[in-house]
């Protein structure tokens, strides 16, 4: 991986730690991510790698260390506006079941003064990106199935077009059928708007679909960040040989 | 979108709008001020049992005679009540009784002090007192009339000639000090008394199973089934002579109604004060009538004590008790909740008082508010409103921390400002929960809001107050079945309120 100019970084992490309680979810990281990449946290669950979305997004804050927004320190003060340049997608969506999609949509942009018919022909613009189907905006969350409900999530990320995209296992709760064709589409989408996606999840095939950065995390601490041959040619330590295998071994896994 | 549909998502935007106008209906009731009244200058009050209407209703029509415009505020409840309102001018003048005075409002005068002992402490609070209205209404041993005669009984000592005679005492005098064991050593009484419940010794008396029986002097039960009364010739028994007291600034405001009272002192005998019990429990007439044949006039039937009238007024006064308790409940508790789901160390605080509120037992959470609104609605009112706080509070609580996190957390992340957070992600999916809290609260309120006449504030309670002192199941009926209704009522339109306002995306998902 070639070294980043400063310029170049949407977000950076610097010596940040993050403890809950005893437990260090985030143990002195440092990380660069960027412009209009497409780069993978991944690890099992508790290795952290969640909580530097959330540490990004300001949903938690570090104990030690800094967090960098476009070069910018995060301030408490700049929160609302820094989450309306990332759009952020989690694993069940996090639709509001009381609103309708349109409503889901509509909440931020009415509340930043769009118009209704503003909000609709992006709703269309978005429902055609994303493959729902026009006529599921009238919908309720309940009614619609797991991929049409992440659909819409990443729809709602997207209304103002933001700079950057994060996504928490945003397919983690999908059956491998849906999940495999979602993939390609998500690819597809991330290519064509060239936006900066932090992306976590923990199935190492699905990581290497997206991106040849694959940050691998363990109990707080980067392990080893490159490429998927990297991870094989040169693994930094038992660990990544261990999790390679691990993978390895799942039926289907290969893509 | 249908029309529900257009409403709904007014509703939706703002929650305090669509509290008002459930509301709405309610306080329009309360626009109506609960006693119909033309203002009248002097208010006389009475206690909850019988006698003590009759007092005031006699006092009221004699006043009248004289020209004097008198409201009656009658059956407000017991002693402290009365007192209380006396002393802060909700009313001007009550029947009480001598013994009452020295044993329970002044505590410094000796048992058996006089009525001019009285007049001089009672005039430091400002408060003034009739003459005796000529009987007393104490303790005292009954037998039945022939029997009494045939062994030549009069007098209580008469009683210790015939060791056989059986004796019923009710439980309470049984064992007082005052009551039986110091009656038998101040008599040299030499039988045995064994417990019974009073209503149940005056039939067994009446049937020839027991032989005498303790009892209040003027009891209509004493004319009703010819008790004769002995007498207490070593006066053994406190004096309870009725006497009516009134604020001394009436001497000012209202000489007349002043004479009145005092024109009333010596007329009433035992009985006749026993008569006009018995007219009134047992023979079913109104008090007024009652007090008209005593004082000699004329009353024409009250027009507005006609059933239907009567119900449709007790009714606007207890939605007025509810919905205004209620409203203000509503605003105050659901942004406490909202607090408390905030602050959660201050929030714990917030829920422990408003449970230790609902602990306070609610006759004597009413009576606490005398002190600070007098009587009347306005003290129920309070009373109820802070009997609503906790349900509301703790559903709006509940319902606000029992939001999924992540929905939460998506929130935030979009970018919506913690106001917009609030009224169009948490408190929809709050919503359920408030509203159920609200319906509790109501209900609850409903029926705690009979206890409301006690102090003056009409409703439902007044009926059923009227029917438990005159031992009438159908008057109590006539309270508690129109109360029971309208607390089913209450929650069925709450339940369609709720259906009504759940957005449609919550009910879909209560179907999963």
């Amino acid at each position: 991986m070639p070294a980043l100019r400063e310029s170049d970084a949407a977000f950076a992490l610097e010596g940040v730690t993050r403890a809950f309680g005893e437990v260090r979810a985030v143990d002195n990281v440092s990380l660069t991510f960027a412009r209009g990449r497409t780069s993978i946290l991944i690890g099992s669950s508790g290795s952290g790698k969640s909580t530097v979305l959330r540490l990004l997004l300001g949903l938690e804050w570090p104990d030690a260390g800094v967090v960098l927004c476009d070069g910018d320190r995060l301030r408490r003060d700049a929160l609302p506006e820094v989450r309306r340049r990332v759009g952020y997608v989690i694993q069940d969506g996090g639709l509001f079941p009381h609103l309708s999609v349109l409503a889901n949509l509509a909440l931020l942009p009415r509340h930043l003064g769009w118009h209704a018919a503003r909000v609709r022909e992006r709703a269309s613009e978005l429902s055609e990106l994303t493959h729902l189907h026009a006529n599921l905006l009238t919908r309720f969350p309940a009614e619609l199935s797991g991929g049409q409900r992440q659909r819409v999530a990443l729809m709602r990320a997207l209304m103002l077009d933001p700079p950057t995209l994060l996504l928490d296992e945003p397919l983690g709760a999908l059956d491998p059928l849906v999940r495999h064709g979602l993939q390609d589409e998500l690819r597809e989408i991330f290519g064509r708007l060239g936006k900066t996606v932090i992306m976590v999840t923990h199935d190492l095939a699905e990581a290497a679909f997206f991106s040849r950065r694959l940050i691998l995390m363990r109990r707080g601490r980067v392990v080893q960040d490159g490429s998927l041959d990297d991870f094989r040619i040169a693994p930094a330590d038992a660990f990544v040989r261990e999790f390679l295998a691990a993978h390895r071994s799942l039926p289907g896994a290969a893509t | 979108m249908t029309p529900w549909g257009v409403l709904r998502k007014v509703l939706q935007r703002r929650l305090a709008f669509m509290v008002l106008l459930l509301l709405l209906p309610a306080t329009a009731f309360a626009q109506k001020p609960a006693p119909p009244s033309n203002t009248p200058t002097v208010v006389i009050g009475s206690k909850n049992f019988t006698e003590s209407v009759v007092l005031g209703e006699i006092a009221r029509l004699a006043a009248r005679q004289r020209g004097v415009q008198v409201q009656h505020r009658r059956s407000l409840g017991g002693t402290r009540i009365l007192w209380r309102a006396l002393l802060q001018g909700d009313i001007d003048a009550y029947p009480e009784y001598t013994g009452t005075i020295t044993h329970e409002l002044l505590h410094d005068v000796p048992p058996d002090a006089g009525i001019a002992v009285l007049r001089k402490r009672l005039a430091q609070f400002g408060i003034g007192i009739t003459d005796p209205l000529g009987f007393n209404n104490t303790y005292a041993i009954g037998m039945r009339e022939q029997e009494a005669e045939r062994l030549h009984i009069r007098s209580i000592s008469d009683l210790a000639k015939h060791p056989d005679l059986k004796l019923a005492f009710s439980n309470e005098f049984m064992n007082r000090a005052d009551g039986w064991p110091g009656l038998k050593k101040t008599y040299h009484l030499p039988m045995n008394a064994r417990g019974m419940d009073h209503d149940l010794a005056y039939r067994a008396l009446a049937a020839g199973a027991v032989d005498a029986i303790d009892l209040y002097s003027t009891d209509a039960e004493i004319a009703y089934y010819h008790l004769r009364v002995l007498q207490d010739n070593k006066h053994f028994f406190p004096r309870y002579d009725a006497v009516y007291l009134y604020r001394l600034d009436l001497d000012r405001r209202a000489p007349k109604f002043v004479a009145a009272l005092n024109g009333l002192a010596g007329r009433i005998d035992a009985s006749q004060m026993r008569a006009m019990n018995k007219a009134v429990k047992i023979d079913g007439m109104s008090e007024t009538q009652v007090a008209a044949n005593f004082l000699g006039i004329k009353t024409a039937p009250d027009a507005d004590n006609r059933f239907w009238p009567q119900l449709g007024r007790y009714t606007l006064q207890h939605l007025a008790l509810v919905g205004i308790s209620l409203s203000l409940a509503i605003l105050i508790a659901v942004p406490l909740g909202i607090f408390a789901a905030r602050r959660r160390r201050l929030g714990q605080l917030v829920l422990g008082l408003t449970g230790i509120l609902q602990t306070v037992p609610s006759l004597a959470l009413f009576v606490f508010m005398i002190p600070l609104f007098g009587i009347g609605a306005k003290p129920a009112i309070a009373a109820l409103f802070l009997y609503s706080l906790l349900p509301i509070v703790r559903n709006t609580h509940a319902g606000l921390t029992g939001i999924e996190p992540s929905l939460l957390e998506s929130a935030a992340a979009l970018g919506l400002p913690p106001r917009l957070r609030l009224w169009r992600v948490e408190l929809p999916l709050a919503l359920r929960s408030i509203l159920a809290g609200v319906k509790i609260a109501a209900v609850i309120n409903v029926g705690t809001a009979t206890l409301g006449a006690l102090i003056g504030a009409g409703g439902y309670g007044q009926p059923i107050l009227t029917g438990i002192r005159l031992d009438s199941i159908p008057l109590i009926m006539e309270g508690a079945i129109p109360a029971a209704l309208l607390a089913l009522l209450m929650q069925g339109v709450f339940e369609i309120i709720e259906r009504a306002l759940t957005p449609r995306g919550l009910r879909l998902r209560a179907q999963d």
